[in-house]
Formats: C-alpha cells, sequence, structure tokens
C-alpha cells in the first residue's frame, strides 16, 4: 500500500499564525532543504480592533498565489515599487495611505466579511514573517511538477476520439446486449471504462459494430468477474471519514462543514448515470450491500480488473476552497462561505455538499443524462434496440486518460467525486471537490490540470468524475445550467 | 517557529549537500548556476551575452571575453584568472542567469519532473533521456574548465549537477533573483 507522507508544519506570530499540510517531494535529497509540495493551508489573522481573528484557507495553488503577493510587496515596498497587479482572482497587497496596506484575498476562501482586509504594518511585517518562516525551513514548490501521465492524457486528447469511439461503440452494444440478457443487472463496468463518445462519425459506425461484437465476451466475462466482487470494507466507511489512512496527519477543524462523516446513503438515492445508456439498466437492489455504502447507488460499477499505477502526483487543483483543516487554529464558529462570482458558485456547492452527506451526496437534480431520460426511468432501455447515445470523443478521452491513471487507494471504499468545471474555450477552469473524501485525496488523484484544454462539448460546461474504489471511472457530463 | 508533526507524520529529513564543492563562494555558486544552465539547456555565451544586453549589463560583460573573466573568478576554475568579482559583476550574472533561467522554466520545470518520477520510482536519473544528457554535459564541463579534485568523485558530480537542477526550478519562477541573491549569502557565510 502506498503511503504518503504528509507534515504539519506551523508558525506563529502575534497577529498571524499559519499552518500548512505539505508533503515532501522526492527532489528533497538534492536539495539543502527539504523540497515540499504545499497541499493546503490555513493562515489566521488577528486584528486589534476586532476580537475575531480572519481565517485565510487553500489549497497548495491558493498558497503560492498568497505567498507571491505578500512576498512581492513586501520586496517592492521595501524598495519602492508600485506592486504589478495580477489577475482580478488572484491575491494582491496594495499600498493604502499611511502604515496600512490592502490585502485582496481575490478568489481565497476567507471569514473575513469582505475580500479586503486593511493590515497594519505591523500585521504586513507578522504575515511577511509567517511566510519567509516557513520558506526558512523548507522550500515550497513554487509550482506544481506535473508528471508525463498528465502529458499522456493529453496525448489521448488528441488521439482519443478514433481510439475511443471504437471501444465505446464497442462496449455500448456490449452493454445493450447484457442489460437485455440481466435487466437485473446495475454495475457496468464496460461504460465506466469506456464511455461511449455522443457523436460517432457514421462511416465508423459499422466498423465498430462488430469490433464490438468481437470484444463482447471478452467485456462480459469482466464484468461478471467484477460483479462478483464482494464489497469489502463498506462497513468501514463511515469510519474512513475521519481516519483517510496512509499515515496523513490531516487534523480536521471542528467548524469545516466537511467534517461530517459520510454515512450510508439510502439505497433509493437516485443519481444520474454515467453515460446515457446506463439509463437503460435499472439501479440496483435495495439489498446489495454495496449500495448500501454507495452515495451513487446507480454508479456502481465493479472494475474490469485494472489496476493502473497510480502516481503520488503533486496537486494542481485549484479548488481553493478546501475547508480549514487546523482544529488547532479553527476559530469555534463556522466561517460563513461567501456567494461569489458564478466561477465560484460551485465552490459554494463543494462546501454544501458535506452537509449533504448526512443523507445523500448530492448530484445535482438537473445532472440528468443526456439524452434526458430521469434516473428513475431505467428500465424502458432494456428492450431497445435503437442506437445508443454518444458521448462526445472528448469525455471518452478523458475518461479513459483518467481510468488509465487512476489507482483505488486501499483506504478509500466510497468513491471520490469531482466536478470539473469547463470555461467557454473548453479549457478546464475549476475543479470541485464534492466529498470530503475527494476533497482529502485531490493531491493523490490524477486529474487534468487546470487550463488543459478538454472541450469545447456541445451543452455542457461540468463533468462529473466519479472514481470507484474498485478502480473503475465514471465520467458525467452535466449539462449547462447546472 | 512551531513544528508540529503529528504521530503519523514523517520527519522531514534534511538531506546531505555535496560538500566536496566549496559552494560557500558566491563567485563558484554564480560559476556553477550558469554551468547547469549551459549543460541544460545548450546555450553558450552568446545567450548569455544577449540576456546582459536586455538587461542593460552590456557595460560589465559586453563581449566573450569579459564574460569569460567574470566567470573566471571562480575559485574552482582551472588556469591564472583574475579571481575577482566586485559586487555589480556578481549581480550582472546573477541576473543573466535568473533571466535565462526564466525564459526557459517550462524547460527546467520539466526537468525536475522528470526527475521528481525518477526519484520516487527509484530509478537512476542518468537513465532518463533529459537527466542524462544534462548529467554528461555538466560533468564534461566541469572537468574541461575546473580544477580536478580528488574529493569530487562521479557520484559528488552528479549530486551537485542535480542540486543545481533543482536551485535552477527555484530561480525560474518570480521571485527568482531574491531567491538566488539569498541563497548566495546564506551560503557564504
Amino acid at each position: 500500500m502506498k503511503t504518503t507522507q504528509l507534515t504539519q508544519l506551523r508558525y506563529q506570530t502575534p497577529t498571524a499564525t499559519l499552518a500548512a499540510t505539505v508533503r515532501p517531494a522526492a527532489i528533497s535529497q538534492w536539495s539543502e532543504s527539504p523540497v515540499v509540495q504545499v497541499l493546503r493551508f490555513q493562515l489566521q489573522l488577528q486584528f486589534t480592533d476586532t476580537d475575531e481573528p480572519v481565517d485565510i484557507w487553500g489549497d497548495g495553488t491558493a498558497f503560492i498565489g498568497l505567498n507571491q503577493a505578500v512576498q512581492s510587496y513586501l520586496q517592492g515596498w521595501a524598495i519602492g515599487e508600485e506592486t504589478v497587479v495580477q489577475a482580478s482572482s488572484e491575491p494582491v497587497v496594495k499600498s493604502l495611505e499611511g502604515p496600512f496596506h490592502a490585502l485582496h484575498l481575490g478568489r481565497l476562501t476567507h471569514s473575513a466579511t469582505d475580500s479586503i482586509l486593511v493590515l497594519g504594518s505591523v500585521q504586513l511585517a507578522d504575515l511577511g514573517a509567517v511566510f519567509e518562516q516557513l520558506e526558512t525551513q523548507v522550500r515550497p514548490l513554487p509550482l506544481s511538477l506535473r508528471p508525463p501521465v498528465q502529458r499522456r492524457w493529453r496525448d489521448w486528447a488528441i488521439r482519443g476520439g478514433t481510439v475511443a469511439a471504437g471501444a465505446i461503440a464497442a462496449v455500448g452494444v456490449t452493454i445493450t446486449l447484457r442489460s437485455i440478457e440481466q435487466p437485473t443487472v446495475s454495475n457496468l463496468p464496460e461504460i465506466t471504462s469506456a464511455p461511449a463518445p455522443q457523436s460517432a462519425p457514421e462511416p465508423d459506425a459499422s466498423a465498430q459494430s462488430s469490433a464490438a461484437s468481437q470484444s463482447q465476451s471478452t467485456i462480459s466475462s469482466d464484468a461478471r468477474s467484477t460483479s462478483d466482487e464482494s464489497p469489502t470494507g463498506d462497513a468501514g466507511d463511515s469510519a474512513l471519514a475521519d481516519s483517510p489512512g496512509e499515515g496523513t496527519t490531516q487534523t480536521e477543524s471542528p467548524h469545516s462543514p466537511s467534517i461530517s462523516p459520510v454515512v450510508p446513503t439510502s439505497p433509493s438515492t437516485s443519481a444520474p448515470p454515467p453515460f446515457p445508456e446506463v439509463a437503460a439498466t435499472p439501479s440496483p437492489p435495495a439489498s446489495s450491500p454495496r449500495v448500501s455504502n454507495e452515495s451513487l447507488s446507480g454508479n456502481e460499477s465493479p472494475s474490469s480488473g485494472e489496476s493502473e499505477a497510480l502516481l503520488d502526483l503533486d496537486a494542481d487543483a485549484g479548488t481553493g476552497d478546501a475547508a480549514p483543516f487546523d482544529a488547532a487554529l479553527a476559530p469555534a464558529a463556522p466561517p460563513p462561505v461567501e456567494p461569489g462570482p458564478p466561477e465560484t458558485e460551485a465552490a459554494s456547492e463543494a462546501v454544501d455538499l458535506p452537509e449533504a452527506e448526512a443523507g445523500d451526496l448530492v448530484i445535482p437534480p438537473s445532472a440528468a443524462p443526456i439524452t434526458g431520460e430521469s434516473p428513475g426511468s431505467q428500465t424502458s432501455a432494456p428492450t431497445s434496440r435503437s442506437p445508443l447515445p454518444q458521448l462526445p470523443a472528448q469525455v471518452a478521452a478523458l475518461q479513459a486518460s483518467i481510468a488509465d491513471g487512476w489507482e483505488p487507494l486501499a483506504a478509500v471504499t466510497q468513491p471520490l467525486r469531482y466536478t470539473l468545471v469547463l470555461g467557454a474555450d473548453g479549457r478546464l477552469a475549476n475543479i470541485i471537490p464534492e466529498n470530503r473524501l475527494a476533497q482529502h485525496y485531490r493531491d493523490r488523484v490524477e486529474l487534468p490540470a487546470l487550463g488543459d484544454v478538454i472541450g469545447p462539448i456541445d451543452s455542457v460546461n461540468r463533468i462529473q468524475i466519479v472514481l470507484e474504489p474498485n478502480g473503475t471511472v465514471q465520467v458525467i457530463p452535466l449539462p449547462t445550467g447546472d | 517557529m512551531e513544528l508540529n508533526p503529528s504521530s503519523q507524520s514523517a520527519e522531514i529529513d534534511l538531506p546531505a549537500a555535496p560538500d566536496a564543492v566549496p559552494l560557500d563562494s558566491i563567485k563558484a555558486q554564480l560559476d556553477l548556476i550558469l554551468l547547469a544552465l549551459e549543460a541544460l539547456l545548450g546555450i553558450g555565451s552568446e545567450a548569455m551575452l544577449e540576456a546582459a544586453q536586455q538587461l542593460g549589463q552590456a557595460e560589465l560583460m559586453g563581449d566573450r571575453v569579459t564574460l569569460w573573466r567574470l566567470r573566471q573568478a571562480s575559485p574552482l576554475r582551472k588556469g591564472q584568472g583574475r579571481k575577482k568579482l566586485d559586487v555589480d559583476e556578481a549581480r550582472g550574472l546573477a541576473m543573466v542567469s535568473i533571466a535565462i533561467a526564466q525564459q526557459h522554466q517550462e524547460q527546467i520545470r520539466q526537468a525536475v519532473t522528470r526527475l521528481e518520477e525518477a526519484t520516487r520510482q527509484k530509478r537512476a536519473p542518468h537513465r532518463v533521456a533529459v537527466l542524462g544528457d544534462y548529467l554528461d554535459t555538466f560533468s564534461n564541463y566541469y572537468e574541461e574548465r575546473m580544477i580536478a579534485q580528488q574529493a569530487l568523485t562521479p557520484d559528488n558530480l552528479r549530486e551537485l549537477a542535480l542540486k543545481l537542477l533543482v536551485d535552477l526550478l527555484f530561480y525560474s519562477q518570480p521571485g527568482g533573483l531574491r531567491r538566488l541573491w539569498l541563497t548566495l549569502l546564506a551560503r557564504s557565510r
């Protein structure tokens, strides 16, 4: 079992306290001081005029932005240079009249009522000091080191259309046939490992059909073998919420909404199937032990036996809305989550979602299959022989690439769910962990990096990724407007 | 400053820096940084002179000979160079180094990413193509230009090269010049 070594660092000055969860990088052995990847941080600023400290927290990307903002401002301030303003969403420090300085928090998650904090010079000095103390002890990586798998993702994106189309069509036909044979089987490993494109080129359809029939027996046997897997470890799911294992040292903030343990969901939890053709298959029976512990009962998908290597990758998520993690640092009251611009609404959802975990892990009700079929109407299609609706090739390539790099973590027995938010240009704009486990393991999951080109995909600006403990990967395009 | 590891945390072990090369010399460090850039990026003195010109440092290093003489100040260098480097010249070399590193930050980043992966996978760095080329070139340049040192084994040389590569990652980012200066001062204490 892979062990990820995390360390908590804490630096305190009279008005600023910085806590960070870091992971030593392998290249530390060629550095005089340890090179670390900051995974999460929490900064607490004490203001003399109020009793309420302000908490600022986020992931590694947010830390880099904040650290750079503070350091560059201090550097420039000392020599009389004006701060170069980066993107409006990035934190920046600007000078004010007299000995005051404005810390614009940008998209950083914080507990303040305003996104602009006015700091005195002492506070600014303390703020600089905690960052400096951290950099004295360790060398925080100023960027994430992307592994070749992510470049492999780009290669997949380029080549994935043709390759995925054939595989997906084969899988889709097989699933239809299986669903006709076994209408009660809910697990669809084929789909999750090789989703169907939404629109396959006409000339390829016949070739894909023949390929599909040839691979039918293989896929079916894989599905049977995986469906025979006993859902071990599910009883420990709720315990996992607070003990992710793997040698992590993370402590939870009491005021984090995401601390609530994940409880088994009701079997009637409905969720959109990963692909339109899944709608042909009814939900698993309530008696299934897996269903009782799975948050998305409709998405049971035993793996096909794949075991991909999981590279211990540096997190590249720009979620920035990770809840505070340091219990020692956290105030008693939960910090309010600020409603932000549309791009951050997803972040708000991500914070809200854990509260919903008490009953359900919620997929937004609008996240219906592309075909428009509701999750409840899953019994209509088994007898249909009509052509299966297919997913866009980009989504298929995305699914294949993520599946290629997904190696289930032994300590995780619940699905990890993420929502990829696409920009208008089809680039990945945000990655939102949809549950607390996903948030916790974000740095150990290989997902495309922000800025990677995934689309554009018609009528889709969000894609949900579900990483199952059995190794399968589901990709669910969410129609625009979710 | 408070280190607060939990019972499950790992100690951050401080790796031993290669000590066969006297990195306490600012002049040596500056020369070696440029050496690492040459070995990794395949650049030569032309690129350094061009960077110097863009930075307004042409007066300090306007031609190859001047540049060579500045780098020859390193105590590690063969020959009877001037062995003097004033603060402005050191600053100029630092600025040129940082400018080149920042121009090629993607290349540096890729190399360090490869190194990170190879290390995690317990693979010898020299077996990775880009790293192997870098290490070979660095060793060749070093042996050509520097005084032979009995204490400097091939392993030491490899460690030095990789250490400089990691340093280049930090120097190639915003604030790199400041980091370099702090490092030069810190190591020379």
